[in-house]
């Protein structure tokens, strides 16, 4: 009975000369079995699992190789079997849960479809199957979860019922995509233990894509690695993550292990750079999230590096809009040092932004070259000088002139992200904020952008504003942590302090998420003592 | 001849035909027949033939003529409407979404007040105070006609604008004509232009009603739509004064939306592939 997948020297291509996409990909997921595929991004790792289910990009082709479910081999069924297999035996997870829902649905139709197809069930029974399966990912009211539409859910919530979706036809096999990469830690292990909890308990073989190597080593039970198409190490997570061999592996391994870093403590006496006094901003009822900020106080000091954390919607965002001038407060105050001028009408703005999805922040339409020469169209220099200023800081950040005449499709997401650095350094910014400005960055092009981050820290004495869900980066960068918390300020301290005893009960569950559920703590494997972290494993297995 | 029938597709015919339809009204002087005023009472509502390929009216003036002769007046006027509406459309939606507050309520509001008026008595009202001629049709055709283009425009610019490249140029503080301009013109063209064919088709329309009302061109001067009014009463004589204009107002309008739902879908998904990534 026990079927595998298996797929065996898959190669994709554009059908042309030049590299193919995929080259050579054989792994197999057995009945629960938890298969971790990493590896940064372009690897290869998403089209593996769309080669599966039979969803390539119109430009790729299957070129050679198999991939079998059982006996039924997948690359040649008719498109009617695939039906039948997509969802009904092979679910799948998506990065963008909320984009993966029609809007216009509520959650509890989306539910009733698989219902229908893969399990037959119909009327009342299919309403009740659906209302157990919301349940059972941890809706506690499962009624008003499937009365809601996808917009009302948060993201956490919205991943939630899409698992519950992808269980819905009762699958042999779930492909997750990176389910959880938009997600905070809190989250994150909500989820994998969800899933995690299906392998154990009903056999579901699970193939997790990620470039997360924490979770993979606390819930995979083999690893493989890719690296341009290619499989470049595999085996048992234990040996892959404590040995590596493959260069590529260490590397991975290298730039995922933040280390806290002595930055130099900002001296006491210097002076406030950014002061935020009871700053409050709630949203009226026709905006789409309810997230608000209610009376936040925060300075940030001159050279320091500031971390905020908090969950998805505590209003982290929202604090960072309201410091660029993208939305106005309610109340409170939001003053610079000197008063600079600050905010989209000023000339010269002191205060820079750095967004969390760089291909979202430069026009598709343009050129880099255009895009970055804009900012100093109002600074009177001519198209000369403005052309040296940015030549400048795209080699301060690390990247060639070329690329200027790239559009943002053809340059990489880490490219895409050091231009949206440069292109704030253009205005000579005294505070950079930075909002989630690598979460959605494979673990290697992160380590760059957050050296490149120190870098700028140290030479030009920037202020850094990290706004963030990931305890790694804080305790990497920053010297102080704030924590935001239904968009209050629950907790303010030095890093060493706050990850030593964190104050307040949501802290303490941000803290207690980077430890480890069923299988091994990252840095137990890999051999690095952490003085700093002295908490004990939670026994593996529940 | 397989190869040949799949090169020949609607919109490639629909283009054909326009340039063709744009070629003979524009060169009308020297291809047509007849003078388009000259009488011949003594062929009076003459059905097609050889010396009149459609006829003649109840002038006896030639029908092909007159064709091509009003076309100039009904096309351009048409096009110069469209042109008028989408650009005054285009400004007022963009200003609405860029200033938000009350500018955007007024301008919305007096959008809303302008779409539950008929357009046609509006635009007969300000002809009437304005008499009539070239001028005083375009200004009553854009007053009531640029109102489709506003909405579009407003709600496309509120969308762009939340998109995360205009926020960065707002936070880097990027002039507002490179926002407009550079930003939020590109990303709006597409789905314009594709209302701004739809539209042209309802204003060759309109045109040629207001004209057949009498409140268009003035005699001697003809378009279609005043053709249809005069070869109305005659039309169980001679049908074809009717059938040649209506006909002429009928393709025109369908081939440049024909054409225009095709460039408007080619230019969506020439957008959507430069911003594919990954």
């Amino acid at each position: 009975m026990p079927e595998q997948l298996v797929i065996d020297g898959l190669r994709v291509g554009n059908g042309g000369p030049g590299r193919p996409v995929l080259d050579g990909v054989s792994l197999s997921v057995a009945p629960g079995e938890f298969v971790a595929l990493v590896g940064g991004s372009g690897s290869g790792k998403t089209m593996t699992a769309m080669s599966v289910l039979g969803l390539l990009p119109a430009r790729l082709a299957l070129e050679s190789g198999s991939i079998r479910l059982g006996s039924t081999e997948l690359t040649t069924a008719p498109e009617t079997d695939l039906d039948k297999i997509r969802g009904g035996r092979i679910g799948m997870l998506f990065q963008q849960p909320k984009r993966m829902f029609n809007p216009n649905r509520r959650i509890g139709r989306h539910l009733l479809e698989p219902l229908r197809i893969h399990a037959g069930l119909r009327g009342a029974r299919a309403r009740e199957k659906a209302l157990g399966l919301l349940a059972e990912v941890g809706f506690d009211d499962p009624r008003a979860g499937a009365r809601s539409y996808p917009h009302q859910l948060s993201g956490g919530m919205a991943q939630r019922a899409m698992t519950a979706l992808a269980l819905a036809g009762r699958p042999d096999f779930l492909l997750a995509d990176e389910p959880t990469s938009a997600l905070d830690k809190v989250l994150e292990r909500q989820i994998l233990q969800l899933l995690d909890r299906e392998r154990a308990g009903r056999g579901l073989g699970i193939l997790y894509i990620t470039h997360n190597l924490a979770s993979v080593a606390a819930f995979a039970d083999r690893v493989l690695v890719m690296e341009s198409g290619r499989v470049v190490e595999s085996g048992p997570t234990r040996e892959v993550l404590g040995r590596p061999q493959a260069a590529y592996t260490r590397s991975l391994l290298d730039a995922s292990n933040l280390q806290p870093v002595d930055v130099p403590a900002p001296p006491r006496d210097e002076s406030d750079m950014l002061a935020l006094k009871a700053v409050g901003k709630s949203f009226s009822a026709d905006r789409r999230s309810k997230a608000a900020l209610a009376g936040v106080s925060l300075e940030l000091k001159k050279g320091e590096i500031l971390g905020v954390l908090g969950q998805s919607g505590s209003g982290k965002s929202t604090l960072a809009r309201l410091i660029v001038g993208l939305e106005k407060a309610d109340r409170g105050t939001i003053s610079l040092h000197g008063d600079l001028p600050k905010g989209p009408q000023g000339a010269a703005t002191a205060v820079q932004l750095v967004f969390q999805e760089p291909h979202g922040s430069f026009d598709p339409r343009i050129t880099l070259r255009s895009s970055l020469e804009a900012p100093l169209l109002r600074s009177g220099l001519t198209a000369e000088e403005r052309g040296r200023r940015v030549k400048a800081v795209l080699a301060e950040v690390g990247l060639e002139a070329v690329l200027l005449d790239r559009r943002p499709a053809q340059c990489s997401g880490g490219q895409l992200q050091r231009a949206t650095i440069a292109r704030a350094l253009l205005l000579e910014p005294q505070v950079l904020i930075c909002d989630e400005a690598t979460s959605a960055l494979d673990a290697l092009t992160q380590r760059t952008i957050l050296d490149l981050l120190r870098r700028l820290h140290r030479d030009r004495g920037l202020s850094l504003l990290m706004i963030t869900h990931d305890m790694d980066v804080v305790r990497h960068m920053c010297q102080r942590v704030a924590v935001l918390y239904q968009g209050a300020l629950v907790e303010l301290a030095e890093t060493a302090a706050f990850f030593a005893g964190p104050k307040h009960e949501h802290s303490r569950a941000l803290v207690e998420a980077s430890i480890p559920c069923r299988g091994l703590h990252l840095k137990q494997i890999t051999g690095v003592q952490e003085a700093s972290n002295p908490e004990e494993p939670v026994p593996a297995r529940h | 001849m397989r190869a040949l029938r799949k090169r020949i597709t609607i919109d490639r015919a629909a283009l054909a035909v326009l340039t063709l339809a744009v070629l003979a009204v524009a060169a009308a002087p020297l291809v047509m027949p007849y003078a388009p005023d000259a009488q011949n009472l003594a062929v009076r509502l003459a059905p097609p033939g050889p010396e009149h390929w459609l006829g003649t009216d109840h002038l006896g003036r030639d029908t092909l003529s007159r064709v091509l002769d009003g076309g100039r007046f009904s096309m351009s006027m048409a096009a110069a409407a469209t042109v008028f509406t989408a650009v005054l459309g285009t400004v007022i939606g963009v200003a609405s979404a860029r200033r938000r507050g009350w500018l955007d309520e007024f301008l919305t509001r007096t959008n809303d007040v302008l779409l539950a008026l008929p357009e046609m008595v509006v635009a007969l009202f300000i002809v009437a105070a304005m008499g009539t001629g070239f001028w005083p049709l375009l200004a009553a055709l854009t007053v009531t006609g640029w109102t489709p283009f506003a909405r579009l425009a407003r709600t496309l610019a509120y969308d762009v604008s939340a998109r995360g490249f205009v926020e960065a140029a707002r936070v880097l503080g990027c002039p507002p004509s490179f926002i407009v301009f550079r930003h939020l013109l590109p990303h709006l063209a597409a789905p314009l232009l594709g209302q701004a064919t739809l539209r042209f088709g309802q204003l060759l329309i309109s045109v040629g009603a207001l004209s057949y009302l009498g409140l268009g061109v003035q005699p001697p001067q003809s378009d279609w739509g005043s053709m249809l009014a005069a070869a109305q009463p005659y039309a169980e004589r001679a049908p074809m004064g009717i059938i040649a204009p209506g006909l002429a107002i009928f393709i025109v309008a369908l081939c440049v939306t024909l054409i225009g739902q095709r460039a408007a879908k080619k230019a969506a998904v020439t957008a959507a592939r430069e911003e594919a990534h990954a």
